[in-house]
């Protein structure tokens, strides 16, 4: 008869399944595995009398799936920063400068003058920041897809696109609709 | 109940790629009836996203 040692092992390709579907991740995957293996062997004895194992290490798994969802939810995606925006705002969160309307904007639409000064506002844009924007606004994608595009979460995703949004805002108000 | 016009202009641009939520839509209207530079800001918004699906 196998050892129980290697039973164990025996369910770990199961485990590893298990655990990546709902962890996203097959590093922390392995790792909650690993971690529901090391404890498995060592409570060997409350496993005595129960007739199955799988349930019994995915029971042990499950804890530690939770541990890891945990961990990774303390340590998120570093967000973009978005340092340059603080610079638009006082520490009360009121414009610096506040805007205000721009003169008749439809006329600009008409003129190609105008349409050269937003591609050089665009060029500026870094260059993830201007995918996503150009992603949304020219190519009229939603931003999940935007986001699985561009390997971004959404948090990144809104981020991304709101600094370009104000980027853009700064840069037309300043080199078309001058004050 | 009150929002910044920082947060006001952060709800323009997240309502510009989805529905908001209830309360954050309220929240961002009620900033808007009494502020004139975050009601110009939700206009030139609009704007450039007609003037960057014109690009060709």
């Amino acid at each position: 008869m196998k050892s129980f040692a290697a039973r164990v092992e025996e369910e770990r390709p199961y485990l590893v399944r298990y655990a990546s579907l709902q962890l996203r991740d097959s590093h922390a995957a392995e790792d909650a595995v690993q971690e529901a293996l090391v404890a498995a062997l060592a409570g060997e004895a409350s496993f005595a009398g129960r007739s199955n194992l799988r349930t019994w290490l995915t029971g042990i798994l499950k804890h530690k799936i939770v541990d890891a969802i945990r961990r990774m939810a303390r340590d998120p995606e570093p967000v973009p920063d978005v340092a340059e925006l603080d610079a638009l705002f006082d520490e009360t969160g009121h414009w610096v400068d506040a805007p205000s309307a721009w003169p008749d904007p439809d006329n600009s639409l008409e003129q190609k003058q105008f349409f050269a000064v937003l591609e050089e506002c665009l060029a500026r844009l870094p260059a993830k920041t201007a995918q996503a924007f150009m992603m949304r606004e020219h190519m009229g994608f939603e931003t999940d897809e935007i986001c699985k595009e561009l390997a971004v979460t959404p948090t990144h995703c809104w981020v991304l696109l709101y600094r370009a949004r104000m980027a853009l805002r700064e840069c037309l108000q300043t080199n078309w609709f001058k004050k | 109940m009150m929002i910044s016009c920082k947060e006001a202009t952060r709800l323009v641009s997240q309502g510009l790629d989805r529905k908001l939520g209830p309360w954050a839509w309220l929240r961002l209207r009620l900033h808007l009836l009494i502020c004139d530079a975050c009601s110009a800001f939700t206009r030139q918004m609009d704007f450039v996203r007609r003037a960057v699906q014109r690009l060709r």
